[in-house]
């Protein structure tokens, strides 16, 4: 009976959970995801296989290069860690949980491809990929959502106050307006040698919210970071339907990026899309008015920073 | 609105090519690897939609300080691509193996002369890579000392050259993001050393990238196009 009164709970406050995907070269795509829901918890997940780092091809992956396979490999191990915990619950340390399945997935998976071992250095490694995870769980009648990540990709948190990253990127990264111009080396990335570490932060949700998993080829290709706000909200407040908005998230990050573009979402408190929109609706003209429009009637590096610095104490408020 | 921005990147390649007698028998084909290479390299970054706004390359072809004296060390301004494609084409072309006296080289030295190019700072996005083909290991930095016109303001050991190149926590003399070494050489001293040990860098283990499958090859332009 408490079960019950519980998923009632979580599904009242659950809205729902998409992803949009979008690739560079059709059926190349290096990313990945996973996406699910079950009893009073909700996972979204994605994953970046990393192009630079694992550039290799693999004969038993029909020549499809070791990122490729790494990021569907982690999406893999993490969907089927989440669906194996429903009946059993989650007990355990999350990341060492995760760590142990991803790993065992990306060594089993280099153990079939075999290594192809005519190039060294530390340009190279066997089956890369970032992961960032969101894991939202019900109990105690409030919503609390984990971020799990390694390298690039992030986890956000889009609420009343805009958009905030929980997760903190593996590189050695001056802020999020720098990375855009730095393309900075990632400093830890799953792979089968099983060599990285898998990062933590959460937040209990207070009030509407949308939680966003996003490779770096959906916020890594803009001018700045409001930018990637508005994106956000803008395609919101141009669409007449939740479909609407994914197709508009889905075609217009294409004429942005320059990369594989990976993003999932779930949406907490709304109940309903035109709740969504209104919700959002005076954040969306204050990024416009205060950010967007004057860079976009006269941009300049220095104006960008200027406004960067403006709008950053509100984007990082949730890193640790 | 913001919609039709567009990264570029400035691409700059610095080609360090050993250039003793050794070499003669494949020099022919490094000097086409050197010509395909930027083509393929601007393909690849085409193909992964990265604009590429400036490309410019640099030769350093390289003997020995000690036995060579000043034809030890041919270095050239950068070329701007495609503008100049002619002259760097004939410039490629004109490079012939001669000298070099014992097996090793001065390929240190060359490497140094890399690090310390005038890269390109100005572009939004950066890929500084440097390209090393030899048929052999390097001699100790210093070994051509003796020679007049041997650099003073060279490194003085592998541990200082270490330096120069950095590291993510000790940043060098050359850009962490964009630094990339692609060292198309046997596994001798000190290529061995740098690929064990220096952050950004891939090694084809062969003289001077000799019997280089075109899937290697391949992959070697991914990994410098993509970000790591």
């Amino acid at each position: 009976m408490k079960n019950e009164k519980q998923s009632q709970a979580f599904h009242d406050i659950f809205d729902g959970q998409f992803v949009v995907s979008a690739e560079i070269a059709g059926g190349k795509g290096e990313d990945s995801f996973c996406c699910s829901r079950a009893g009073n918890a909700a996972l979204i997940g994605v994953f970046d296989g990393c192009g630079g780092l694992g550039a290799r091809q693999y004969d038993h992956y029909e020549k499809h290069t070791g990122a490729y396979i790494a990021s569907r490999l982690a999406s893999g191990a993490v969907y089927d860690w989440f669906r194996s915990g429903i009946q059993k619950g989650r007990h355990g340390d999350l990341t060492e949980e995760l760590r142990e399945r991803t790993a065992g997935a990306l060594l089993l998976g280099e153990q079939k491809g075999g290594s192809a071992l005519k190039l060294r250095g530390a340009m190279v490694r066997d089956f890369p990929t970032t992961a960032a995870i969101a894991l939202a769980e019900y109990g105690n009648r409030e919503i609390t959502v984990q971020a799990v990540w390694a390298g690039d990709s992030r986890v956000y948190i889009l609420n009343e106050n805009g958009l905030s990253p929980l997760s903190k990127d593996d590189t050695h990264s001056r802020d999020a307006f720098e990375d855009l111009r730095d393309d900075p080396v990632q400093t830890n990335v799953l792979s089968s040698d099983g060599r990285y570490t898998l990062h933590t932060n959460h937040m209990r949700l207070q009030g509407p919210t949308a939680v966003v998993a996003a490779t770096d080829g959906y916020f890594g290709y803009w001018r700045t970071p409001m930018h990637f706000e508005y994106f956000l909200l803008d395609t919101l407040r141009r669409s007449g339907s939740l479909s609407e908005w994914k197709e508009k998230l889905h075609s217009e990050i294409q004429d942005v990026t320059g990369d594989d573009a990976t993003m999932a979402v779930m949406l907490f408190s709304f109940g309903t899309f035109e709740n969504l929109k209104q919700f959002y609706a005076d954040r969306c003209r204050e990024l416009e008015q205060v950010y967007i429009q004057p860079l976009t009637d006269a941009y300049t590096e220095e104006k960008a920073r200027t406004l960067w610095q403006d709008y950053r104490s509100g984007y990082e408020r949730y890193l640790k | 609105m913001g919609s039709n921005y567009k990264l570029t990147y400035g691409v700059d390649l610095v080609f360090c090519i050993d250039v003793t007698m050794s070499m003669d028998h494949i020099l022919d084909t490094v000097k086409k690897n050197a010509l395909r290479f930027y083509q393929d390299f601007q393909v690849i970054m085409k193909n992964k939609h990265k604009n590429v706004s400036e490309l410019r390359i640099r030769i350093i072809a390289f003997r020995d300080y000690y036995y060579d004296r000043e034809q030890a060390m041919l270095v050239t301004d950068f070329f701007h691509l495609p503008d100049q494609a002619a002259d760097f084409k004939a410039c490629l072309t004109s490079i012939e193996a001669s000298g070099g006296g014992d097996d090793e080289e001065d390929g240190l030295e060359a490497l140094a002369y890399a690090m310390k190019s005038k890269w390109n700072t100005t572009a939004q996005k950066r890929r500084h890579v440097i390209v090393v083909w030899s048929d052999d290991g390097t001699h100790d930095l210093g070994f051509g000392k003796s020679a007049p016109n041997y650099p003073a303001n060279m490194a003085a050991d592998f541990n200082e050259l270490t330096r120069w190149w950095g590291s993510r926590t000790s940043p060098g003399v050359m850009d962490e993001s964009a630094k990339r070494l692609i060292i198309f050489a046997p596994n001798k001293k000190s290529w061995n050393k740098i690929t064990d040990n220096w952050n950004n860098v891939i090694q084809y283990e062969s003289e001077a990238g000799d019997g280089l499958a075109d899937c290697d090859y391949e992959q070697i332009l991914s990994a410098i196009g993509n970000s790591i």
